[in-house]
């Protein structure tokens, strides 16, 4: 048996079952990976070892005795630590000050419990040392790098005499040299019997960190493996359970003719994008890829007129001059915006609402809406676009992520846009749904839509565009046609020459 | 549970029809206060006793309507009641002048207009939160009522305004037919106009109605004037009903205002919200009050009465949106 030992785990909500007998065991001194698409119940699982979420059946035991977490004090309590991707960190207060919080050594002085600044010093530096980490304890939190307040929080954990470490998505928002450095970290934790569960859809990390490899798929245990003995095709079955091959549709290029659609040069947004030029052709899908912090949110958002830009910009002949998204809409721009939740829908509307958002004109005589007619055109785009739904009055945040995706697809479609810039379209949906989303895309280009894909996620790139180009620091550094890009050679620019933010 | 809503178990869920069904708890409810009100005093239910109700409630009404508007909208705004008292005080004093009275009228409209437009200034090209900046302007316009008038009750006896506030089409008072109409105009608007769909999306989420190729800022100074004339309607309505404009009359109207946007069931995070539910709301306060004066409850009562009601429909609809979603 080992250190911790969750057996068929049951989880249910409003009668959904969100986990379905999961089993998940985890010694000291062991990393294991928690894999899953979104939804597959990762979270769930997680919050009722932290003792967020109650369980509706299964045990847990921990250092074989069962225990029974009714609050996340009582886990804390038991050594179970998770570092949220949203860090939980007092930017005011020191590192020392952090890493102490909730117990400071103290001495008493006349009866008062005196917190000594230096013993905290001391102390902090010494857990800090432990990690490999030498963060002045002295410094306030908010000075330091996303990374450096990872680093903090897992100091604390260590403080705190966590046996169990949980870290969700970690490595979300750092650089390729930050996560080398958290990687370092981990592996001192390893080192000193610390068992640490990772949770990931990062596949690289996996094989760069994990001993083992536990994977989730609709809420049940799809697979174990020791990462040695497995592949990126083994893992990716067990996520998806399909092959890699069924994920991507086989697109031959649709490109209809030289006309261009979308002119872009010397486009430059100050500090995030230097000079980047292209162009794009009917029924042409560009892809645009990069990692986290390449530039490419921010190349969407201002290519759509959400941020001021400089350079030129035509949309089928028409010059782009003025920088907002009513403008870029009259051009013929559509948008799929990277943060579906802030940016994209309307929580508290209804499907039909956010739907014709962009296109109420189309629905207007003389003033006034037209709300048969508004109610048809929905209809037919869920139809077309296969969105689940009960109603399309129902508020659009009672739909899945995916089928919230596909409705703000549905909004730009309904506008007759002659160019598509969809940033990060099928990050955080379903996997039926990313594969309606490739094959919409693809259709749409064989109608002579043009399709600015921007993505970080690279096989998506490599499967669906007609030339690729690479981001990177804000600057394109590589252009390729389809077929003489290789993923090797893209990811190796993408990450190139980058400098890791640093304390 | 909020992360929930990302999975696909909210495919299962019922689709939510929140906001119908607090109109229908409130119907219900005015229902029973009327029942119970009739039962208790012979004079409650008469034609001529809800007549009444809705012509006293006619002010109230009007700036309600479009207050619902704002909050759908995500803003809010506090110096309607101000706008009021100060085009009030404006028509009294400019006929003083001798200016011909519906030449005063216009003005103290344009004045209310204004008042809008400095509003729509400071929240959409400022960028000062709505309530600060309205709560300024309250205190602005109020201050200037009174140094206009030097606290004193200005009176405006003309026939042909008093038919603003006493007169009657087809029996009908004409307070009513004002407020009524505001309604109706209101309701087509939010329901049947590109803009109505905008107000919505700027309060639903305004980063997202905004990479929709909506312009915020212009749907919310459109709202701030409408706001502001609304006011400036609804003062002069009380000075002719009243035959007299008081700077300080109509302190205090805001929060009914507010209670009734409230008590309706929009939603004061923005996005959601009809003006049916606020006009049962207004309709509700103002028979609360009129069934208490007719059975002789002080007035100290009236408000602790009114609070209570507010607090109570408002809790009583958290409870239930909070059951529907777990």
């Amino acid at each position: 048996m080992g250190y911790l030992e969750m057996q068929k785990i049951v989880k249910s909500f409003s009668g959904v079952r969100v986990l379905d007998e999961v089993d998940f065991s985890l010694d000291r001194g062991e990393v294991v990976a928690l894999l899953g698409q979104n939804g597959a119940g990762k979270s769930t699982l997680i919050k009722i070892l932290s003792g967020f979420y109650g369980k509706d059946g299964g045990r847990i035991f921990i250092n074989g005795e069962e225990v029974h977490f009714r609050s996340p004090a009582e886990s804390l309590r038991k050594g179970v630590r998770v570092i949220y991707q949203e860090l939980e960190v007092f930017p005011d207060l020191t590192v020392a000050e952090n890493i102490f919080m909730g117990d400071l050594p103290a001495t008493r002085f006349m009866g008062v419990p005196v917190t000594n600044r230096r013993e905290v010093c001391v102390r902090a530096r010494e857990l800090l040392e432990l990690l490999g980490e030498d963060i002045d304890p002295e410094t306030p939190v908010r000075r330091l790098s996303v990374s450096a307040k990872q680093i903090v929080e897992i100091a604390r954990a260590l403080a705190k005499k966590a046996n169990i470490i949980v870290m969700d998505e970690p490595t979300a928002t750092l650089s390729q040299k930050e996560v080398e450095r958290l990687f370092a970290v981990i592996r001192r934790l390893r080192d000193q019997g610390v068992g640490i569960i990772y949770i990931t859809h990062r596949l690289e990390e996996v094989f760069t960190i994990s001993d083992r490899v536990v994977v989730l798929r609709d809420g049940k245990n799809s697979g174990f493996f020791g990462t040695r003995e497995t592949s990126w095709r083994d893992l990716v079955q067990a996520m998806i359970g399909r092959t890699l091959e069924e994920l991507y549709p086989k697109r031959a290029s649709s490109i209809r003719s030289e006309k261009v659609l979308l002119r872009v040069e010397n486009f430059s947004i100050p500090k995030y994008l230097e000079s980047v030029s292209f162009t794009l052709r009917e029924g042409e899908i560009l892809g645009v890829f990069g990692l986290v912090g390449s530039g490419i949110s921010e190349l969407a958002l201002g290519l759509f007129g959400a941020l001021p830009f400089k350079g030129r910009v035509e949309v089928d002949g028409r010059a782009f001059t003025y920088p907002s998204p009513s403008v870029a809409k009259s051009l013929g721009l559509g948008f799929i915006p990277a943060d579906r939740k802030q940016e994209g829908v309307l929580p508290e509307l209804s499907v039909v609402q956010n739907i014709t958002l962009a296109s109420l004109e189309s629905y207007c005589r003389g003033g006034f809406l037209r709300l048969r007619d508004e109610r048809s055109c929905v209809r037919e785009w869920v139809r077309r676009l296969n969105i689940h739904l009960r109603s399309i009055d129902q508020p659009i945040k009672s739909l899945s992520g995916g089928n919230q995706q596909k409705a703000v697809l549905a909004r730009w479609l309904a506008t007759n846009s002659k160019v598509l810039i969809a940033a990060e379209p099928t990050q955080g949906v379903d996997v039926g749904t990313r594969i309606d989303i490739y094959h919409i895309f693809d259709d749409l280009a064989k109608r002579g839509m043009g399709i600015v894909l921007l993505s970080s996620d690279l096989p998506e790139v490599l499967a669906l565009s007609d030339k690729i180009i690479v981001l990177e620091g804000g600057k394109a550094v590589g252009c390729f046609s389809k077929g003489e890009a290789d993923e090797r050679t893209i990811l190796y620019l993408a990450m190139g020459g980058k400098e890791a933010v640093t304390h | 549970m909020s992360e929930q809503s990302s999975t696909s178990l909210w495919v299962e869920r019922k689709p939510s029809r929140i906001r119908w069904s607090a109109v229908l708890g409130l119907l219900v409810f005015y229902v029973v206060l009327c029942v119970v009100f009739s039962v208790l005093s012979p004079f409650f239910l008469t034609l001529r006793n809800f007549s009444n109700i809705a012509s006293n409630m006619a002010y109230i009404g009007i700036m309600a309507a479009v207050q619902t508007a704002l909050i759908i909208g995500g803003v809010m705004d506090l110096s309607m009641g101000a706008s009021a008292q100060l085009a009030g005080v404006l028509v009294g004093i400019l006929y003083g002048k001798g200016w011909n009275i519906w030449v005063a009228v216009l003005f103290a409209l344009l004045i209310g207009l204004a008042i809008g437009a400095a509003n729509a200034v400071s929240v959409t090209r400022i960028g000062i939160n709505s309530f600060i900046a309205t709560l300024g302007m309250l205190n602005v316009a109020e201050g200037i009522a009174l140094v206009l008038t030097g606290g004193l009750t200005v009176s405006i006896l003309v026939p042909q305004f008093q038919f603003i506030g006493m007169g009657a089409i087809l029996g009908i008072p004409f307070p009513i037919i004002l407020m009524a109409s505001f309604f109706v105009v209101f309701y087509l608007l939010l329901t049947f106009t590109p803009f109505g769909r905008a107000v919505y999306a700027v309060g639903g989420n305004p980063v997202a109605s905004r990479l929709c190729g909506i312009n915020n800022a212009r749907v919310l100074t459109v709202l701030f004037i409408l706001s502001g004339l609304a006011g400036a309607t609804s003062g002069i309505l009380v000075a002719s009903m009243l035959g007299a404009a008081a700077p300080a009359a109509l302190s205090g109207t805001i929060l009914t205002v507010i209670a009734s946007v409230i008590l309706g069931g929009t939603s004061l995070s923005g996005g959601l919200g009809s003006v049916w539910g606020t006009l049962l709301g207004v309709l509700i306060l103002g028979t609360l009050t009129n069934g208490l004066v007719i059975l002789n409850v002080s007035s100290f009562w009236q408000e602790v009465t009114q609070g209570l009601v507010l607090l109570a429909a408002v809790g009583i609809d958290q409870i239930r949106q909070r059951r529907e979603r777990a």
